[in-house]
Order: structure tokens, then C-alpha cells, then sequence
């Protein structure tokens, strides 16, 4: 249910013309993690009629963290969502901000045809795996989709292990020197990487 | 011969329960299998087709890995399968799906590495397979849809991916 109080006439507007809901917003939120913080974040988004586009939300070593690209609809601005969410920033003791994002989200209509790859690695830790692996795939010209990384293993002996997937920046297919520009990374940083093209089959 | 439509989600014949077939002999039944291959056919890098997905909810699909962008190395070639039963599992391979019902978007999904088979063919005559790996998984994908499952369904999380595991038993 909606509260009444959120009912007035510009944002009812919105649901006479439904594509005026297009500003969006970048919402983060992070804070300690307990239990709630996703429930009560959204459901101030819910109560403010915010629509919820894409979303990551995930623990990162005792921390919670969310970031969310929101559809905002028109009588809402960044400032007023920012201070609904303030009594549970003081409850919850959390670090939120709501950054407006320019232009739409057609810029995806390329990606759906460009070659895609998960990149696996795993090794002993030590310092600028992130940085060596992430700039080989920038000279490349390939995209960075989604990264993320952990660190296994015990105290004395870490073993660090990413996972990034990779697109190709257009709609031609990953460069073919790809594969042994990563192999003498693997040689370099003494670490296995294991790069999967991603399959486009349908079933 | 007709290539037909693909049902997708949320079509609520997705979801239902194929019934298996009962008689290969009928001519509409041939008649289906001609249009499951053509339709198969017909769409880019398709490498497989199950009857449900066309709104014909009986126990029946059709597979051709050599349809994919990158064919494996060994696969069985031309599958008309009715009846499927899945004998035996081995190992375990997360591997990205997409589906034909599920427009624009794919998955990791835990399947069986190698899987022993039995079905029928298109004249109903009882047939035997071992399958691995593409074709392994197509198998798997294309029976969940006789049982109304969608890969998404099966989602494996995206943390599991950081974890080194061995894939195969
Ligand atoms: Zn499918």
C-alpha cells in the first residue's frame, strides 16, 4: 500500500503518463550489516513510488553495500528522496547518497551483440593483481561488466581469486591476442587465470 | 512444414507439465517433429528446441549443437528425442545458458558434466546416449522444459563462481 500523504496531484500525473517517470538516480547505501537495511531501503523506494532498474547489493567483509539505479517519478527529486531515507540513515547508522544520472539507458543496444567472457583467476595475494589484470583488458579495448574478487584461504598463506566479466567494446568479437596476452600475465603474477567465452547459443 | 512462434515468459504454458507421447505413427505428430526442426533451423545459433517452447506440450524436443557460434568438438549431431529419461549423472560444470523463451538474457547454470540418456526417436524406436558437456547440458536444459522449468530457475550465485572447486567428480 501506499501512504496517502505521497498522493498529490504532480505525482498522479505519473500514472496518466507513465514515461514521465525517466529522471534516474544512483542511490548507495552501506553500512554495518545486520539485517533490514535492503527491507527498509526499499521500502522508502516503495512508499516514494521509485522504481527499481538495475541493482547490486551485496556483504563486503562486515559491511552491507547497495547501489541502485533508480527511476525517480517527476515530483520527487534527488534532495527530497535523500531526506526520507534520513531517519533510517540515523537508525541504521548508514552512509547513503543519491547522485541524478544524466541521458537514458539506450546506450545498451550494442551490448547485446558484443562477444562476452567470464575471466577467472586465483593465486597467492599480493598487491596490483586488480590493477595488472584490469589494465591488460583496458589496452585490449575490452569492457569491464561486473568484477568482483575475495580472499580465500587462511590468514598465513591468502589466496586472492577475481572473477571479471569482459565484453568487447563493440559488436565484434573479443581481439584474438586476448588469450596469450593473458597467459604471460599468468606467468608474470605466477597466478592461474582462466579465460571462458561465453557461449551465445540458444535453447 | 512451418517455423513456429516461441512462446516466452511469463507464458503460462512454460511452466506446465509435457505429456508423453504416446504413438510415433501419427502424421501430426510427424508433422511436429518437421516443424520443431525447421523452426530450430531457422533461428540464428539455435541449438535446441523443446515442444513445449512452440506450444505443443508433449514430451518431445530437438537438439543440433552443431548450430552454435563455437560447435564442440564431439557432439551427436541431429537429435529428435521423445520421451527422455535421464539414467545417470556424472560430475557437475557451471556453464552460461540463454534461452529462446527468455529473450536477452543468460545465466550460470550447475548442470551435470555427463548424463546417460534414454528416449525414443522420431519412429519411436528405443535409443541409448551418453552426452557430455555442451550437449550434456543442452539435454538438461531442453527436459527442464518438458517439466516446465527455466534455467533461471537454476541460477547458480555469482560468489559460488570464486570459489575453486574441482568440475569433475
Ligand atoms: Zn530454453
Amino acid at each position: 500500500m501506499r501512504d496517502p500523504v505521497f498522493f498529490d496531484l504532480t505525482e498522479l500525473r505519473s500514472f496518466v503518463h507513465p514515461h514521465a517517470m525517466n529522471q534516474r538516480a544512483l542511490l548507495t547505501v552501506a553500512g554495518r550489516d545486520r539485517p533490514g537495511i535492503v527491507a527498509r531501503t526499499t521500502q522508502v523506494l516503495f512508499e516514494t513510488g521509485c522504481n527499481i532498474a538495475d541493482s547490486s547489493m551485496t556483504q563486503l567483509g562486515g559491511a552491507f553495500t547497495v547501489m541502485l539505479v533508480l527511476h525517480l517519478p517527476p515530483a520527487l527529486s534527488c534532495a527530497a528522496l535523500a531526506a526520507r531515507l534520513q531517519p533510517l540513515v540515523d537508525a541504521m547508522r548508514l552512509t547513503v547518497h543519491v547522485h541524478p544520472l544524466e541521458g537514458d539507458m539506450a546506450a545498451n543496444s550494442s551490448a547485446n551483440r558484443a562477444q562476452k567472457a567470464t575471466l577467472s583467476l586465483l593465486g597467492a595475494d599480493q598487491p596490483g593483481i586488480v590493477f595488472r589484470t584490469t589494465q591488460l583488458l583496458a589496452e585490449m579495448g575490452c569492457n569491464i561488466t561486473d568484477l568482483y574478487t575475495r580472499v580465500l584461504g587462511s590468514a598465513e598463506r591468502p589466496v586472492y581469486s577475481m572473477v571479471i566479466e569482459v565484453e568487447s567494446s563493440d559488436s565484434s568479437e573479443l581481439p584474438p591476442e586476448l588469450h596469450p596476452r593473458l597467459a604471460q600475465l599468468e606467468k608474470q603474477l605466477n597466478v592461474e587465470i582462466n579465460l571462458r567465452i561465453a557461449d551465445s547459443s540458444l535453447m | 512444414m512451418a517455423i513456429l512462434e516461441i512462446l516466452t515468459y511469463p507464458e503460462p504454458r512454460l511452466r506446465a507439465q509435457a505429456e508423453p507421447v504416446d504413438r510415433f505413427d501419427r502424421p501430426e505428430l510427424q508433422q511436429r517433429v518437421d516443424d520443431l526442426l525447421q523452426t530450430m533451423a531457422a533461428l540464428p545459433a539455435c541449438v535446441g528446441v523443446a515442444a513445449p517452447q512452440v506450444g505443443y506440450p508433449y514430451r518431445l524436443l530437438v537438439i543440433q549443437c552443431q548450430n552454435s557460434r563455437k560447435p564442440p568438438l564431439e557432439h551427436p549431431g541431429l537429435l529428435v528425442v521423445g520421451n527422455p529419461e535421464i539414467l545417470s549423472w556424472s560430475g557437475t560444470e557451471v556453464g552460461r545458458e540463454g534461452c529462446l523463451s527468455l529473450p536477452d538474457y543468460t545465466g550460470n547454470v550447475l548442470r551435470a558434466q555427463t548424463i546417460q540418456v534414454a528416449f525414443q526417436d522420431r519412429d519411436g524406436q528405443p535409443r541409448q546416449l551418453t552426452l557430455q558437456g555442451f550437449a550434456a547440458r543442452v539435454m538438461q536444459h531442453e527436459i527442464d522444459h518438458l517439466n516446465g522449468t527455466l534455467f533461471t530457475d537454476r541460477i547458480v550465485s555469482r560468489k559460488t563462481d570464486l570459489f575453486p572447486r574441482k568440475q569433475r567428480q
